[in-house]
């Protein structure tokens, strides 16, 4: 019996002792120890940044901004690129609330917006704004410019959005608040910012000059954010970058976007990219796959083959003058040649591939009488960004946001508002000297608008600049393309998803 | 024959006055026996024959036979399943047993869970299928056996690649996560079942009902499927050896051109096109005749004190597509021992199972995909060149990729290894109150390794190798007290009461690299390959710990009326902090009719039997740890800043939620047992009523405030209402004919009750799902997932007509018709969960030893989407791409084939399978063989099909909310001829 009444007491020991439920936290750490070191202290700010490599891919950025203007598209050949529909909704203008791009960078502005807003959360700490220290200022300064940057992308493409600023004390379903007010804003946290900021050249993290161009633009559009115009402000603040920013030029049109374009004196703000996958498993940096052709890693010795699908319009295409050096750096026409210069045979339809600039249709298909070479080779492709020998399906080059180029183009743009016209062809000169075409005889508005497009392309400016200009409604297809949509797009739906999640933001949305 | 019988037997009793007279100087006689069934007559085969006090024992032969050599005056028992027992004191020197059989059935014993009833006294929905019953031939998972045996139970497996496993779905349980029931095997409940050996299963039970695997609590809600395995019994030690061989083919070959066809198909419309010359049938290159083999060796034995079974089971599953392989080897073996006068009962087993699989990739329509490039393929191109290597042509188009080359470049195997050893002591501490302690410990470890060399065609990064490794481990403590007892002649109680800990650990490590160098070396040095990024390697950690009290009150008088009540108190880590522990009861009442005055004179019914049951149960497998605590962790790789070093990038990935909790069923069950005469026919009828509430599921969040816009949260509720019906006939039961069939039914009807939460803002976000994943089809959604709607439901445009000039019309919400399908109304177009499913196995034996079983079940009247149909019948294939005959009439007759979804490619997908045709011979064995039976088998698995589906296979696997795509990239199923040699010493 004592041995059983042992046994019991043992049974009933380790019953009381084993009520233990709290989870043991082994790979990932517990939110109220975060930041556990120096080092990670440190690097607080980095996670406001992660959201940008997804903007050229599935965060959709940069397809609402080229692929619904005349100087990009992704024509259906046959039933590849058909996808539903969703990349011919966008150059016809025919998107919804729940076109994937429309709805990819919501999620990305709002989550960079979270980082940032628990990033300063979590520096302040909820204590006296008095007793922070100056380099947690700087830090706050930089995250606030970050921050304006993901406002402004979102003001630009949806209008009247959410504004939080609190990661602590965040209202759980908040209403939209307008435009307009969100531009004073984002001009104030900037203009406070700035004096905080270091000079360049810095080329991906928030310089002086990014936060300059930053507000440069904003004042650039701030006639369709606001129904003001504030050209006039843009012209000291972009004067000021360019003596004292610490960019210069750089000295050929392809140096920005080489593969190794980590120190190009003039790229301002760039998205880093190595060349590795994200952690989803996504390529990162992979724009070039969606427009070489099927064959096209023979010419340039890639590892993998392309997919075959996007392209610049012909009318854009004949935008460049053949002794343009922009011609041959940024686009691939013509007979395409193999590592030996041989021509480089089609294997499905047994000639030779070659680019054409005329796109004949939107839907390029056989059934509907176009010939198999039609259907592959249509469009002229895109080089760009260096494709390096060996490259894979992520490209190692850095994504340019800003850089020199543009404040110059910006700045003439302003002055020929102005009427300087002086100020005009001092900006536009060494941008066209630069590219091979010497200088010119007209240096009105226009003539800085045609600069822009050509220089500019690629860059996702195409589809800000189209608005200011009022030319995004015209159908540049001409009778080709029944379909276009010429109503006022001049603004993306707010993603179903979030309207249904949130009530609040169907509220005068317009 | 006659004579020669006579002969024999006068000198058997010549030789028998003899054996006396130095029997009686030795003190030990021969006795020689002969066990027959007292009301057939028929000799038992394999009776167990043990002399009492001794270790001794023996087994009857084919003809009843036995012989002994025992002290003179010993007392012998004769015992054998479906028998009441004799003792018998040996005197003379040749007997004549006839044993009774026993009331069938009603005394079976059913284990419930901490406990075992009789039959008689069930008071829940409990199905009990034992080791004769099940399936036969080639199982590539033990709980295939139960296919169609067990009515609310559906084992489905898409295709029949052997290394995928099967669904188990009951009374269509269903969540975004996991819909698998709970497996408790030996008493360790969440053991993975193919880690016992099908030839070591003593018996199935499976808990359907709410009321029934309450017990199980917060794991319960999908119901248990209680596995026992086989034990030593006393006796003479027994020798089983069980082997089959089979030869496995596929049973249907996708309907594709042939090179022949496409040649015409150019001739006859005047294109031109690039011919390779080579005529190759794709689908045949990639599959084979594949063989299996399984063998299985078992001793058990033992005394009255101690009995004991150790097993060894090894088998090879070669796939019928080349490159795909399964072997296992299973060892187990268990003791049983008791001590103090039989008051301690101790138990221990261990067991091992070690698994070796080849994979192939085939689940997409990628570059290492074999199947869809098998399929899409030129036939007019050959698999090698002349030089023998392997024709390729990338450039031929997107992701163009010979099959065969794929499948002999990429290694992709796995090696697992599962340890479990269990242990358990009862006491019986006073009478009727027992005590029972009990601890298992298991380990699952497995290690894949995948390389792809540099030089292959799909490695578009040059070549990669990696090596990954997950770890389980399992701990269990369990200590449960039972006292029984019967007051007062009529009242029978038994009370249980009882306490769980368990911890299962996780933990895993992988390691990758590209730009392999070196072919040979392959995976196994990882320095062999020459690029490594962050990212690369990466380990994991992650465990939770569940606490319960459980206790069950059974009470039944008089063989009447019945009670039972259970109730579990479930703790986990995983729940969130507001919602730590639930709570999970039951009850269930039964009202035995036939033993009522009124009813116990009417001969012709043998039993009757009212149940009403009602249970609250959980599913916590849903729910993954850690979901409802905020944490940060390490995401990516980044360059700092301020000085361009390495550092790493730490960021909050998911919104916490610390009301997460289990998900919850409950269920009113109504049953019926019935028998009538003398149980000649008996069975049951179920029916019941089960809502699922607080499914888990990521909802809509607004974004901003939320990182993600997406939240786990419980929200939604499904609700299943259904019929489950099985009867069992002894038709006939005779000396040279015996026939027993078996018939089941059910009928399942889900229901979406609710998806929302809208006191917390959760929304529902993914009402139109299921994408096809076919090329050029992103974005094509094809079922609805709403309130009001049954799972599996179709929501596609309406297909109407051909227009004139070949293009497909479809309705608009206003009734016309339009060729856009963008501008088409979706419309109900029916539901992939059929309405029936039925089994019926039917065994017979003839002339006592031959035994044949035939089984079969259908799945009737449900709706498949047929993809490959769709893929394959777009005309624009034609020439360069394989497609199917209806793309060369389109495009004969310029119809635009270009692949929509819409309602045109849904098809009835009701079959009838024969799943097992098994005629057995069991030789009669001379003496002097010591071989107490030889049998042997034939088996036809997968015989016929009968479906009007035409693609590979109609049968769909349920263990999502998503089902009813028949995505063209399916593992073909398997016809298989086996042949069984089954011996026992």
């Amino acid at each position: 019996m004592k041995i059983i009444h042992t046994v019991i007491a043992t049974i009933l020991l380790f019953i009381l002792s084993c009520t233990n439920l709290d989870e043991t936290l082994y790979d990932t750490i517990p939110f109220d120890k975060y930041p556990e070191n120096a080092q990670q202290n440190a690097t607080l700010g980095l996670s406001a940044y992660s959201p940008l490599s997804e903007l050229t891919d599935y965060g959709g950025w940069w397809f609402c901004q080229e692929m619904t203007t005349d100087e990009m598209v992704g024509p259906t050949r046959n039933t590849d690129w058909d996808d539903n529909g969703k990349w011919r909704a966008l150059q016809l203008h025919s998107w919804t609330n729940e076109t994937e791009a429309i709805v990819g960078m919501w999620e990305r502005y709002y989550k960079g917006i979270f980082n940032c807003n628990q990033t300063i959360d979590i520096v302040v700490n909820e204590r006296d704004t008095a007793t922070i220290s100056e380099p947690a200022k700087v830090l706050i300064a930089k995250i606030l410019t970050i921050r304006a940057f993901y406002y402004w992308l979102l003001i630009d493409n949806y209008g009247d959005v959410p504004y939080e600023t609190s990661f602590f004390h965040a209202n759980p379903a908040p209403p939209l608040s307008k435009r307009a007010d969100i531009f004073n804003k984002i001009v104030g946290e900037l203009n406070y910012a700035i004096p905080f900021l270091k000079n360049g050249p810095i080329h991906f993290g928030v310089s002086k000059a990014m936060a300059q161009m930053t507000l440069a633009r904003l004042y650039l559009n701030a006639e369709v954010y606001t129904g003001t115009a504030m050209y006039d402000k843009c012209i000291p603040l972009l004067e000021n970058l360019i003596t004292t920013g610490g960019y210069t030029l750089a000295a050929n049109v392809k140096d920005p976007f080489v593969t190794v374009n980590d120190n190009c004196p003039e790229n301002i703000f760039t998205i880093y990219y190595d060349g590795t996958e994200n952690a989803n498993g996504k390529p990162e940096f992979n724009l070039h796959m969606r427009t070489l052709g099927y064959q096209s890693n023979v010419t340039f010795g890639m590892t993998v083959g392309p997919w075959n699908g996007f392209a610049t319009l012909e009318k854009h295409y004949k935008l460049y003058s053949d002794n343009d050096l922009r011609k041959s750096a940024y686009f691939l026409a013509g007979r395409q040649k193999t590592a030996d210069g041989k021509d480089l045979m089609d294997a499905e339809t047994g000639s030779p591939w070659e680019f054409t600039p005329v796109i004949p249709a939107l839907t390029i298909s056989e059934a509907k009488g176009f010939t198999k070479a039609q259907v592959r080779h249509s469009g002229v492709r895109i080089q760009k960004y260096e494709i390096a020998k060996g490259a894979g399906q992520a490209l190692a080059n850095d994504y340019v946001i800003f850089r020199l180029t543009d404040a110059y183009l910006m700045l003439a743009e302003c002055y020929a508002i102005a009427g300087n016209l002086a100020k005009v062809k001092e900006n536009l000169d060494p941008i066209r000297t630069r590219a091979g075409i010497g200088v010119s005889d007209v240096y009105d508005l226009e003539a800085v608008k045609l600069e822009r497009r050509r220089e500019m392309f690629y860059e996702a400016t195409r589809r800000q600049d189209m608005i200011r200009w009022g030319t995004f409604n015209t159908n540049w297809w001409s009778a080709t393309l029944a379909d276009f949509n010429t109503q006022n797009s001049n603004l993306f739906p707010i993603p179903k998803k979030q309207t249904d999640a949130n009530p609040n933001l169907l509220q005068s949305a317009q | 024959m006659r004579n020669k019988l006579r002969k024999t037997r006068v000198l058997l009793l010549l030789c028998l006055w003899a054996i006396p007279f130095m029997q009686l100087l030795a003190q030990d006689i021969e006795i020689k026996g002969k066990v027959t069934d007292a009301v057939t007559k028929e000799a038992i085969i394999g009776a167990n024959i043990t002399v009492k006090g001794t270790s001794k024992g023996a087994l009857s032969n084919i003809d009843g036979d036995f012989v002994l050599l025992i002290p003179v005056g010993s007392t012998i028992n004769i015992s054998f399943l479906g028998y009441n027992a004799q003792n018998i004191v040996a005197e003379s020197q040749t007997l004549s047993i006839e044993l009774e059989p026993s009331v069938q059935k009603l005394d079976e014993v059913i284990v419930i869970g901490y406990g075992t009833q009789k039959k008689s006294d069930k008071t829940g929905a409990v199905t009990n299928v034992s080791a004769a019953e099940l399936n036969t031939g080639v199982l590539t998972d033990p709980i295939q056996s139960l296919q169609g045996k067990a009515s609310g139970v559906q084992i489905t497996k898409k295709g029949g690649n052997p290394n995928d496993g099967f669904s188990v779905q009951i009374r269509g349980s269903a969540s975004f996560g996991s819909n698998q029931p709970l497996y408790v095997i030996d008493g360790v409940p969440g053991v993975d079942p193919t880690t016992i050996a099908s030839d070591d299963i003593e018996s199935f039970n499976v808990l359907k009902d709410a009321s029934s695997s309450a017990i199980y609590g917060s794991r319960g809600a999908n119901g248990v499927i209680i596995i026992t395995s086989k034990k030593g019994k006393s006796g003479a030690s027994k020798i089983d050896f069980n082997s089959f061989v089979s030869l496995d083919v596929v049973s249907k070959k996708l309907d594709l051109l042939s090179a022949s066809d496409i040649r015409s198909f150019i001739t006859q419309n005047n294109i031109s096109q690039v011919d390779a010359g080579a005529s190759t049938d794709w689908q045949n290159e990639i599959y084979r005749v594949a063989k299996t083999q399984n063998y299985s060796l078992s001793v058990a034995g033992g005394s009255d004190k101690s009995t004991y079974r150790v097993s060894g089971t090894w088998a090879d599953y070669q796939g019928v597509v080349i490159g795909t392989d399964k072997k296992r080897f299973n060892m187990s073996a268990n003791v049983n021992q008791k001590l103090l006068n039989d008051k301690l009962i101790i138990e221990g087993g261990i067991n091992g199972t070690f698994e070796k699989n080849d994979y192939e990739d085939f689940g997409g329509n990628g570059p290492t995909d074999i199947m869809y490039q098998a399929f899409q393929r030129s036939p007019l191109q050959p698999v090698r060149n002349d030089d023998g290597t392997f024709y390729e042509n990338i450039g031929y188009g997107f992701q163009y990729f010979n099959p065969i080359a794929t499948v002999n470049s990429i290694q992709n195997i796995r090696d697992a290894k599962r340890f479990r050893a269990n242990a358990s002591s009862e006491l019986e501490i006073l009478k009727g109150l027992k005590a029972k302690v009990s601890g298992a410990y298991s380990r699952d470890d497995d290690e894949s390794f995948y390389f792809v060399p540099g030089d292959a065609p799909t490695s578009g990064t040059t070549g990669k190798g990696e090596r990954k490794y997950n770890n389980i481990e399992d701990k269990l403590i369990e200590a449960y007290a039972t006292y029984e007892t019967k007051i007062a002649s009529k009242h029978n109680v038994n009370f249980v009461a009882g306490y769980s800990w368990q911890q299962k650990t996780f933990d895993g490590f992988n390691a990758m690299g590209t730009n392999a160098q070196s072919p040979s070396v392959e995976a196994n040095k990882l320095q062999g390959l020459a690029n490594v990024t962050w990212g690369s390697i990466g380990s994991y950690k992650n465990s939770w710990t569940m606490i319960s009290a459980y206790g069950r009150f059974i009470y039944n008088y008089d063989q009447r009326y019945a009670l039972t009540a259970t109730l579990r108190q479930d703790g986990c880590s995983k729940f969130g902090a507001n919602n730590k522990w639930g709570t999970f009861p039951s009850g269930s009442v039964a009202w035995t009719l036939k033993n009522e005055s009124f009813l116990k004179d009417v001969n012709f019914l043998s039993q009757l039997k009212l149940r009403v049951g009602y249970g609250l149960t959980g599913n916590a497998e849903t729910l993954e740890s850690y979901w409802s605590i905020q944490r940060i962790s390490a995401n990516a790789k980044k360059i700092s800043l301020d000085d361009g070093s390495n550092v790493i990038l730490f960021q909050q990935d998911w919104d916490a939620n610390p009301n997460l909790r289990w998900e919850n069923t409950e269920e009113i069950n109504i049953g019926l047992d019935y028998g009538f005469f003398n149980n000649k026919v008996q069975g049951s009828i179920e029916v019941y009523n089960r809502t699922i509430n607080d499914l888990i599921y990521k909802y809509s969040v607004p974004q901003p405030p939320s990182p993600t816009g997406n939240v786990y949260a419980n929200a939604g509720q499904f609700r299943n209402r259904g019929i489950e019906v099985n009867t069992q006939l002894q038709v006939i039961n005779k000396q040279k004919l015996t026939y027993k069939t078996s018939l089941i039914y059910s009928r399942n009807i889900s229901k979406v009750l609710n998806l929302s939460d809208e006191a917390n803002e959760l929304r529902w976000k993914d009402k139109i799902r299921y994408e096809i994943q076919a090329r050029g089809m992103v974005g094509q959604k094809t079922q609805i997932l709403d309130v009001g709607y049954s799972l599996g439901t179709w929501y596609l445009p309406h297909f109407v007509r051909f227009s004139s000039d070949g293009a497909m019309l479809y309705e608009t919400e206003a009734g016309g018709v339009t060729r856009d399908f963008t501008k088409a109304a979706l419309k109900n177009a029916g539901s992939a969960m059929p309405k029936h499913n039925i089994g019926w196995s039917n065994y017979f034996t003839i002339f006592k030893n031959i035994d044949v079983t035939i089984a079969l079940h259908a799945v009737l009247d449900y709706k498949v989407y047929n993809v490959s149909d769709m893929y394959f019948s777009n005309p624009t294939l034609l020439p360069n791409f394989n497609a199917n005959q209806q793309a060369v009439d389109w495009y004969e007759g310029k119809i635009d084939g270009t692949p929509v979804a819409s309602d045109y490619w849904l098809e009835d997908g009701s079959f009838i399978r024969l799943d097992n045709v098994t005629i057995g011979y069991t030789l009669p064995m001379p003496k002097k063989f010591k071989i107490s039976t030889l049998r042997i088998s034939c088996t036809a698995n997968n015989l016929l099909t009968i479906t009007n589906y035409t693609g590979i296979d109609p049968e769909l696997s349920y263990n999502n909310v998503d089902f009813g795509l028949d995505n063209f990239n399916v593992y073909p199923k398997v016809r298989s001829f086996v042949f069984g040699v089954q011996l026992t010493f």
